[in-house]
């Protein structure tokens, strides 16, 4: 608690960061109660099996939310329980098993559940607006019948950890083939909803309820917490107070029971557990021979190619990145190499470019997110080395150039690919095509200048980790910027196509112009300024 | 070993795989007594002082603190145990007598014995006027003082540091020593792991020597000097720890 409240005091300390924090929440807040009540009436409103169907969407619904939260927290129990320095810390003390679970499950469910409670809310007041219920039941939705679920499928998917690592800990998965086959499964699922509506010539959406809803059983089954809190939504809704009393005394009996499980699980297996993972693992592997092979290449000569295979070899080994990364990059790719086939599509070429816009928008979004999480903090925790580059003739320019080499390249052949795939797939005009080939070249290169030009500028020496940089006040206001500048490339495509429309030239060539000079300055004065504090920073 | 009334280890082992990282150690630093483990590095010196405070769980042997079986009486042997990590973990969010009161807490001190202890030691460490200070705003020196704090906060009867005195200033270091001291003076029994044999050989009341996970000798530095020639500490250690 009192860590908790430390941290929120530095919260309040960092006006900015907590202003970007409220924004994106609320946009996010506001975002998912407009979907949802769009698509929960536009369900209630069709005749007969809308108000049934969406009755049993809820059981699906919540299906879905508990596999994600169970998930979600085999990873942050691993991360907050197993792997974190403090856990070492706190074995040192006279804490008992018990207590040291309870407190580090508490913890990992916060960092699990949060988003999963930021989705249920909104949906559950779209829900019941929409059916002209009280605002005030959505907090006994959440409260009463959404925490002991929340609590159940946390508790088990504890258990479920400490049973892996009891029993199958020699198994190692490793978390980047995780990515992989997520991305593989997305790539597929798209693929296959396209080939299904090129078949039946069916909407998709249509299409996955076809399909889903012969599966939905599994979702319903008596046996699961999601059906029960299902089970009480409903009840509540139509005036069945008895069953809905009964299925969250329910809930709220198997959290007690799975709690107490936990516990005394804990009591006898958390300690050797953590003795055991305590222990370094022995690699005998002589991993030098590979770098000497690599260092003979003819390109790691010189100060920036050893710069730049020196980025090279820490992005290879940081799956984080790259995983990440082509997990993103790749469901964008999919979804527009399939979008033509997933919706009914207008022939007017505004709507068309819209949708491009879209895309385009999207992937820089993901794009700047990534680099603001990667490429940013890379400075700041280089900084420790930073006397090397300084005392190397050139040194520091090689290092902030190495860095906007790899990771621009990198940038617009990722932005280039999927522009080509959206533009192809939506069938945009060539001129607009090429437009947005050259646009996307430069927003990538400017938004790696901003990313990397900031980490020079902002650099934090004593920082930890990158995390402790990307949550900073700095980091927040690099994300403001990145999201502010993604916006003016949006308005400035916008204006260009009106230009185009209305046959006004000098339009075209002002919100081009207009957009090069922003570029320019967002792109490259960080990395001027960048480089002037790494040359004067006092170490 | 009858009485294991300070830190005993007795047929320590660890092993990883095929690597034995600690080969069968028998040792004990008896209470008011100070004893300096010392060894080339990859020794088994952090090894067999984690297996000591219980991180670790042994091959095959026992640790007792205070009479208390780590393994078999982890909570019993921690609240009598003090310890002090090479790298210290602080919450840099945290003001030093947040960090306190949370240490405090976790030993079940009352509030006014956290306080009177609390102030005492700051005092000691030259830190009471930075009470209010966070983790983060504190140098490493200030953060190794605070560290000795909340490892003495308790009034523990063992104390096993690694590596305490790496990176400080003379002042910080002259410090510590004198918290050494009055401690082993008070009772406690003290190990501490570390490569400042001049350090070693002003403080320590016995000397181990571990090389390759195995202890080589056990010997006050006057019995070393009488063994193994006169000359200082390091001439002996390297003497003894030399495989080429």
């Amino acid at each position: 608690m009192r860590i908790a409240l430390a941290g929120l005091r530095m919260l309040g300390g960092a006006p900015v960061k907590l202003a970007v924090l409220l924004v994106m929440w609320t946009g996010l807040f506001g975002g998912m109660y407009a979907l949802a009540h769009h698509g929960i009436r536009f369900l209630n409103e069709q005749a007969g099996f809308g108000p049934f169907l969406l009755s049993r969407l809820w059981y699906l619904f919540l299906f879905v939310i508990m596999l994600m939260l169970a998930i979600s927290q085999l990873a942050s129990a691993f991360s907050t329980l197993v792997r974190a320095q403090e856990t070492r810390a706190w074995m040192l003390m006279p804490v008992s098993a018990r207590d040291l679970c309870r407190v580090k499950w508490m913890e990992s469910s916060v960092y699990s559940s949060w988003a999963v409670l930021g989705v249920l809310l909104p949906v559950c007041l779209a829900y019941l607006h929409v059916l002209g219920k009280p605002a005030w039941l959505a907090a006994w939705m959440v409260l009463a019948l959404g925490l002991p679920l929340l609590s159940i499928v946390t508790a088990v998917s504890t258990l479920a950890l400490f049973l892996w690592l009891r029993f199958a800990s020699r198994i190692v998965v490793r978390k980047e083939m995780i990515l992989v086959w997520l991305l593989v499964a997305g790539i597929g699922l798209f693929w296959l909803l396209g080939e299904q509506q090129a078949q039946q010539q069916e909407d998709a959406w249509f299409l996955a309820m076809q399909a889903l809803l012969p599966r939905m059983r599994l979702a319903m089954s008596m046996w699961l917490p999601s059906s029960w809190m299902a089970t009480a939504l409903d009840a509540i809704v139509n005036g069945r107070e008895r069953e809905a009393i009964l299925y969250t005394a329910l809930l709220w009996t198997t959290a007690g029971v799975v709690w107490r499980v936990l516990d005394h699980v804990a009591a006898g297996w958390l300690m050797p557990l953590l003795r055991r993972h305590a222990e370094p693992v022995v690699d005998g592997r002589d991993r030098g021979i590979k770098f000497r092979k690599f260092r003979e290449r003819w390109w790691s000569q010189g100060a920036f190619r050893a710069a730049l295979a020196k980025d090279l070899l820490l992005l290879a080994r940081d799956p984080m990145q790259w995983s990440q990364a082509a997990l993103f990059f790749g469901l964008l790719g999919a979804y527009f190499a399939n979008i033509h086939r997933l919706g009914s599509f207008s022939g007017d070429p505004s709507w068309r470019v819209g949708i491009a816009a879209l895309n385009f928008a999207c992937t820089l979004l993901v794009l700047g997110a990534l680099a603001v999480r990667f490429v940013f903090p890379q400075l700041s925790m280089e900084s420790r080395s930073l006397w090397l580059y300084r005392l190397a003739p050139g040194g520091v320019r090689r290092l902030v150039g190495a860095k906007l080499a790899l990771y621009g390249a990198a940038s617009i052949i990722i932005i280039e690919g999927l522009l080509y795939i959206s533009a192809l797939r939506l069938g945009i005009p060539e001129g607009i095509r090429m437009w947005l080939a050259g646009v996307g070249g430069m927003t990538a290169l400017s938004i790696v200048g901003l990313a990397v030009g900031m980490g020079g500028w902002r650099i934090q020496p004593r920082a930890e980790n990158s995390a402790q940089v990307v949550s900073s006040s700095d980091g927040a206001m690099v994300l403001v910027i990145m999201i502010a500048y993604v916006s003016a490339v949006v308005f400035a495509m916008v204006l260009t196509w009106q230009g185009i429309q209305d046959r006004l030239p000098d339009l075209v060539i002002f919100s081009t112009t207009a957009l090069l000079l922003v570029s320019v300055f967002v792109g490259w004065m960080p990395v001027l300024r960048g480089l002037h504090t790494l040359h004067s920073l006092e170490s | 070993m009858s009485v294991r009334s300070g830190i005993t280890a007795e047929g320590l082992k660890k092993r990883y795989g095929r690597l034995e990282a600690l080969s069968e150690c028998t040792f004990e630093a008896a209470p008011g007594s100070i004893v300096a483990l010392v060894g080339p590095n990859g020794a088994g010196k952090t090894t067999a002082l984690k297996l000591l405070v219980g991180l670790l769980a042994p091959t095959a042997g026992d640790a007792w603190i205070c009479g208390h079986h780590v393994q078999r009486e982890p909570l019993e042997a921690k609240r009598v145990l003090g310890f002090l990590p090479d790298q210290p973990f602080l919450y840099e969010a945290l003001t030093i007598s947040e960090t306190l009161s949370f240490i405090g807490s976790m030993y079940g001190l009352d509030r006014r014995t956290l306080r009177e202890r609390g102030n005492a030691l700051l005092r000691m460490v030259d830190l009471a006027e930075r009470l209010h200070s966070r983790v983060s705003e504190l140098s490493y020196g200030m953060k190794s003082r605070l560290s000795i704090v909340t490892a003495l906060l308790h009034e523990p009867r063992a104390l096993i540091m690694d590596e305490p005195f790496f990176g400080l200033d003379p002042k910080t270091l002259r410090l510590m020593r004198q918290v050494m001291r009055e401690r082993a003076a008070a009772g406690t029994a003290i190990l501490l792991s570390t490569h400042q044999l001049s350090v070693v050989e002003d403080l320590a009341d016995r000397v181990i020597i571990l090389s390759r996970g195995r202890i080589v000798t056990v010997d006050s530095v006057d019995g070393l000097r009488r063994a193994h020639g006169a000359g200082s500490l390091e001439d002996i250690f390297v003497r003894l720890t030399d495989v080429s």
